[in-house]
């Protein structure tokens, strides 16, 4: 068995390299598979080059993540603490997090993350959500959302309104119609 | 730099472009409200998520498809959960009844005639994507067809259900004629599918099970010498304690059998008959079949789920996976009084006006409403019905608009 490196070189974003316990960076399937199919990472010349998603800062992160994740005998409830408290960072932070460990194609964390951005969307409006994401408000401009037509009526009210009270045919004039294109 | 460059350099330094899969990841893990709502963010959102795919059983919005005319192009859908009503355009609709739904796909029939001999043409139709899939004609004595799982899987099956005597005849992909299946005393009164297996209902309340596998190898094993006859098909039979489900009130009551999350259960729905017209429902009793006992066990309580009950079709949601509805509750449409009868029958003039094709009994429903919701633990409340809609000529069908269509056209869902 060939004898196990106890270090390999990453090269992140910003054309910086570093050194990195092997055990550890071995937990991103990506760099496994450039240290066992390429031969790459064992000096600094053949530094693996890690995709741009992966910042100095993010990297420093999923190490952290994998460092802690790496030790055995860790209960299930110290994991799930960690984990909680791993994720409790600003939203931005958290997308760049999950697209660089998306990047290296580290499957535990981006379910972590992207369950926490799911957590932060949950409830929000469009608007908000938009906000909280920073993103061009692109769409009501072009798409038509009919948001005059929304009926604050109770169920009752708009039922009763829409069945008649002979129950005679379906009224379906105040109703949005959308026809399938 | 022009205000156009500038917007657009602002764009360009907005932090969060996820991966597109990653978005994707996301709006599964939320629930159906928030996905559309995530779908109304910006263009680039909505892109992704509107992004056309063969949809999962449980998600997407359920929608009531009213028969209506048969002969218009387009169909009344009611979107239950939201108090929307809205016109799906159908033309494969005109002219041919739907028979029942599995998800985003309607099972469309019509008469055919092939020396003159009168055949049902079966077509399942995804309004939604276009696909489309033609079957091969079937005799006209059937009254139920059940799906197995999605037409645009490989490996599904339909199972159609005979009237009158326990037949069956099943067909899949691959198989150049229906495989006839008979016969045995009884009327089959519900089938579903649930965990790779067809669940039937004899009129005596007792189940049969028959094993997709055990089809395939009766129609690849033993063609020649097949003769069509149960006994040659392996059937386990799941007795249901008859002195408790067998009662009086069985003749006033119809009787369902429904997959939800993997759980089989049976939905009994009493009524009275009002003025011999029309039905009104009085209470529902839900039993699970536990696979291990055989024994159905009486539900109290069913949790997040919402059953949505019909004669051409059931299913069940969640209603916290989908974030809008009542949960522990049964949707119901009113199903005609005789639940074996095709609706196509002896009234299909030559030229297909369904306008002519209302049996008799159906008709009876006049005043009636077509769709309601049962809520358990408000049966001592003086309303734990709220019937809706309008009355309507045929069995209305329950049917699942998926998520990415939804995603592209429907506006996000006001939460109350």
């Amino acid at each position: 068995m060939k004898m196990m490196k106890p270090y390999v070189w990453l090269q992140t974003s910003d054309d910086s390299i570093q050194q990195v316990e092997q055990e550890i960076a071995m937990f991103c399937p990506l760099i496994c598979q450039e240290i066992i199919q390429k031969g790459m990472g064992s000096s600094k010349n053949c530094a693996i080059c890690l995709p741009q998603q992966v910042s100095p800062a993010m990297l420093s992160l999923i190490l952290d993540y994998c460092r802690f994740h790496q030790v055995p005998g860790r209960s299930n409830k110290e994991r799930k603490s960690y984990d909680e408290k791993f994720v409790r960072i600003d939203t931005e932070r958290l997308c760049e997090l999950t697209s660089a460990a998306d990047s290296l194609q580290l499957k535990p964390l981006v379910d972590l993350t992207s369950r926490a951005l799911a957590r932060i969307i949950e409830g929000k409006t469009p608007e908000e959500i938009r906000d909280i994401f920073h993103l061009p408000d692109d769409l009501t401009e072009n798409v038509e959302v009919e948001e005059e037509h929304v009926d604050d009526r109770s169920v009752d009210d708009l039922l009763s309104f829409i069945n008649g009270n002979d129950g005679g045919k379906l009224n379906i004039l105040t109703i949005l119609i959308f026809v399938f294109t | 730099m022009t205000k156009e460059r500038s917007i657009r350099h602002k764009y360009l330094n907005y932090w969060c472009s996820l991966p597109h899969d990653i978005l994707k990841l996301i709006a599964e893990k939320v629930s159906f409200v928030d996905c559309l709502s995530m779908s109304k963010v910006c263009m680039s959102w909505n892109g992704i998520l509107g992004e056309e795919h063969p949809s999962t059983q449980r998600h997407g919005l359920p929608c009531l498809l009213v028969s209506g005319r048969g002969n218009s192009e387009t169909k009344t859908c009611i979107s239950v959960l939201e108090n929307r009503v809205w016109e799906l355009k159908l033309p494969e609709s005109c002219g041919k009844y739907c028979w029942g739904s599995f998800c985003d796909w309607l099972i469309m029939v019509n008469n055919v005639y092939s020396h003159e001999i009168k055949l049902i043409k079966v077509n399942l139709v995804n309004p939604f994507s276009g696909s489309q899939i033609n079957l091969p004609p079937l005799g006209p004595f059937f009254h139920k067809m059940v799906l197995s799982g999605l037409p645009c899987e490989k490996n599904f099956m339909c199972m159609v259900v005979q009237r009158g005597i326990f037949g069956l005849a099943f067909w899949f992909p691959g198989a150049k004629l229906w495989l006839p299946v008979g016969k045995k005393k009884g009327q089959c009164q519900d089938a579903v599918f649930c965990n790779g297996s067809f669940y039937l209902l004899d009129d005596r309340l007792n189940v049969w099970k028959i094993d997709v596998r055990d089809i395939y190898s009766a129609y690849y094993g033993s063609l020649k010498a097949y003769d069509g006859a149960l006994s040659q098909i392996k059937t386990g039979f799941y007795g249901a304690p008859v002195q408790n489900l067998w009662n009086e009130d069985t003749k006033k009551s119809f009787t369902y059998l429904v997959e939800s999350v993997g759980k089989l259960l049976l939905v009994r729905r009493y009524f009275n008959l009002k003025r011999n017209k029309w039905i009104e429902t009085k209470k529902f009793e839900v039993y699970a079949l536990d696979f291990e006992t055989l024994i159905w066990k009486k539900v109290e309580d069913l949790g997040d789920e919402m059953l949505f009950l019909g004669k051409s079709y059931s299913t069940s949601f969640s209603a916290k996976e989908l974030g809008v509805g009542i949960r522990n509750s049964i949707y119901l449409c009113n199903d005609p009084m005789d639940r074996l009868a095709t609706e196509w029958d002896d009234k299909w003039d030559d030229e297909c006006d369904l306008r002519h094709v209302i049996p008799k009994k159906t008709r009876l429903r006049t005043g009636v409403k077509n769709w309601g919701i049962f809520t358990f633990g408000n049966e001592n409340n003086d309303k734990p019905f709220c019937f809706r809609g309008d009355k309507n000529m045929w069995t209305d069908t329950w049917f699942t608009a998926p998520s990415w269509w939804c995603c592209r056209n429907i506006p996000p869902i006001q939460r109350k």
